[in-house]
């Protein structure tokens, strides 16, 4: 299912989707530019393709380019050129958005225009278009789209700063220099290292992986660079170091914060000569590594308190290091980052055998699945599984502030879909019996063990229930004044409090919690003005 | 421009003469697909002012190329030219079926559809006539 956002000025392309391909959802149409690029903003990422007509008949006035005096022949030649040239302006502002221009490309050259170099266009095969063409089109586009998305363990997302992550990466996997990867715990810098900088790095060796914060500080130095026997207590043979083992292939040292001034200049001296001597072994053996380093400390400040070697710092290439984002600041990917996540968590051995024992005895022919995130229930499809997590389930994983970031992202999901699937085996089915659903309540539970979990919503037995009934609980201090309504507006600041800090500051989210609307974000910030609340304060609140 | 006159006319009428019907699977119910065509041929042009039905737009397109005042670019003889005469023809033949859905009555909705779907081409052929020739 695409999310599809329809820049036409007539009804008709929209009319006929709607009844053609139904399993899509559709915005719009919206008849010019400007309505484009506010419907794209309030869509705030969840936009999978646009379809864009060509001609506009539209008032002089909204036609994009217009200027007053514009000749008769002008504004003809605005009019049909007009989705050209919006598709530029969406190129400039959302470059990987997909877009069909829907006109063929024989056509849009009689403009003389150009548009072979513009990545992400797609053109009609034929001059008119009917259902069966463009669903084509479009499931080639999905097709594309979640090629790119994500590969193999990896999830990209669709945001502009995850595309510019993965296009440095590939550049600096290439090359000989160390890639330096800056994260919080569980953003994946292991992951990226090991299926992503080594496939990429064109080297047949191995990829080795140390994990620094794990190895005790004494046996650092023989496990990176090996010893012979008798080197030190204890050592009664001769050992390969992780530089040696990962010849000719990649060396990821994980924590790199946790070296030892002894072993950092080990490591220079490493990095400048390009070879190893064994610790006890006058030897010299040369090495040829990719060295990726990854660390959730700031470095920077390490040198400047002297605690982290400056020539060492600089010799890991921190030019061009790769900042991956914590999780809470992916929210635009959420739904499909759930997506991916359920994906993997269905694919195990173990959940294949839970799913064949609920189709059978669910009577569920077939062995596909499917899965899907959001408010919209998909339609049945015979033979499949369809593993949904609604609305609500998506909001308490939105709300949440994941200290364990993909880490702790992916066990939630995958212990989500675990106990859903094994809550339903036994239990008699009155609904679909194709859809497993991953409840509010299972979510919540699961959530609370987190490190990030709101402890206030822990203490809240009776409030939890009420949430049941579709709200979210929070806890408030009732506190005495002069008029019920200072008591009141009290109360009333203390829960605005929280739902700010529960959705980081996102107005649209509080919107869309509140009002089942993320376009009503302003009259919640409105709220907050008659409140006396103060938005730069409680962005402190959020550091 | 002939060139862009011609690419007016396939816009205006040849994208949106069979633009619903052309949706349809290959067998569709009656009641859909005569729903279509009266969209498609009665109301084939759709804007602020109101609509023209298939009829009305062509006319308003032949008239600057055959009639008494051609465009200015216009330097062959047009009412001999294949790719306009093609076009001429369908359009002729697309009339009956226009006015008798006009007039309500039972038409062959099959043969108005493949009628409606010659017209869309023929405005295709009439523009590339002229995008070769520029």
């Amino acid at each position: 299912m695409a999310d599809i956002l329809i820049i036409d000025d007539q009804d008709r392309y929209a009319e006929l989707c709607r009844r053609a391909m139904p399993e899509h959802r559709y915005r719009g149409p919206v008849r010019s530019f400007r309505d484009a690029a506010e419907a794209l903003g309030r869509a705030r990422g969840r936009v999978d393709l646009v379809l864009l007509d060509v001609h506009f008949d539209i008032p002089d006035e909204d036609l994009l380019g217009f200027e007053p005096g514009a000749g008769p022949k002008q504004l003809d030649r605005l009019r049909r050129t007009q989705g050209l040239l919006i598709l530029q302006e969406i190129r400039s502002r959302y470059p990987d958005l997909p877009v069909i221009l829907m006109t063929s490309r024989e056509d849009v050259r009689l403009e003389e225009e150009d548009l072979d170099s513009i990545e992400y266009t797609f053109f009609l095969d034929d001059d008119y278009v009917d259902a069966r063409s463009l669903a084509t089109l479009i499931r080639g586009v999905e097709d594309q789209l979640r090629g790119r998305e994500s590969e193999g363990p990896i999830f990209w997302g669709r945001s502009l700063a995850m595309r510019q992550i993965r296009r440095r990466l590939e550049v600096l996997a290439l090359g000989r220099l160390p890639v330096v990867l800056f994260g919080p715990t569980g953003t994946g810098k292991s992951l990226l290292a090991r299926h992503f900088v080594h496939p990429r790095s064109g080297r047949a060796g191995q990829f080795i992986s140390v994990d620094l914060a794990t190895l005790p500080q004494e046996l650092i130095a023989a496990h990176l660079f090996g010893s012979v026997r008798g080197a030190y207590t204890g050592s009664v043979g001769d050992r390969v170091g992780a530089f040696e083992a990962a010849n000719g292939g990649t060396l990821f040292l994980d924590e790199i914060g946790n070296l030892s001034p002894e072993a950092q200049k080990m490591l220079l001296s490493v990095l400048q000569e390009g070879r190893v001597s064994r610790l006890g072994d006058l030897k010299e053996r040369s090495v040829d590594v990719k060295l990726v380093v990854a660390t959730n400390e700031d470095l920077k400040k390490r040198v400047r308190e002297g605690s982290f070697r400056a020539d060492l710092y600089m010799r890991l290439n921190p030019a061009a290091a790769v900042h991956l984002p914590p999780l809470r600041d992916r929210g635009h990917d959420l739904e499909r980052l759930i997506g991916h996540a359920m994906e993997r968590a269905l694919s195990s051995p173990a959940m294949a055998g839970l799913l064949a024992t609920y189709r059978s005895r669910h009577r569920v022919q077939g062995d596909a699945v499917r899965v899907h995130a959001g408010p919209d229930v998909p339609d049945d499809v015979p033979g499949s599984v369809l593993f949904l997590f609604p609305e609500r389930s998506v909001r308490l994983l939105r709300a949440h502030s994941w200290p364990g970031n993909l880490r702790e992202f992916a066990m939630t999901v995958e212990n989500a879909v675990l106990f859903a699937l094994g809550e339903l085996i036994d239990a008699p089915r009155t609904g679909r019996s194709d859809v497993v659903q991953v409840r509010p309540k299972l979510v919540r539970d699961l959530l609370s063990h987190s490190p990030g979990a709101d402890p206030l919503d822990e203490a809240q037995g009776e409030a939890d229930t009420a949430t049941e009934q579709g709200g979210w609980p929070v806890k408030v201090h009732v506190r005495q004044a002069s008029t019920l309504n200072k008591v009141a507006q009290d109360c009333e600041r203390q829960y605005f409090t929280r739902l700010y800090l529960r959705t980081r500051g996102d107005f649209s989210a509080m919107a869309d919690l509140l009002l089942g609307d993320e376009e009503h974000a302003r009259k919640v910030q409105l709220r907050f003005n008659q409140l006396g609340l103060k938005v730069r304060e409680l962005k402190e609140l959020l550091r | 421009m002939i060139r862009d006159h011609a690419a007016r006319i396939k816009h205006d009428l040849g994208k949106y003469v069979a633009f619903q019907a052309r949706w349809l699977p290959d067998d569709p119910a009656d009641d859909e697909l005569r729903e279509a065509l009266v969209a498609d041929l009665l109301s084939t042009r759709r804007g602020p002012d109101g609509s023209m039905d298939a009829l009305q737009v062509w006319d308003a397109f032949r008239a600057p190329l055959v009639g008494d005042e051609p465009l200015e670019e216009v330097s062959v003889d047009l009412s001999e030219h294949r790719a306009f005469v093609e076009l001429d023809q369908s359009m002729t033949a697309l009339r009956v079926h226009v006015e008798a859905l006009r007039a309500g009555e039972d038409i062959d909705l099959g043969l108005a559809r493949a009628q409606a779907l010659c017209v869309a081409q023929a405005c295709t052929a009439f523009l590339n006539t002229f995008r070769e020739l520029s």
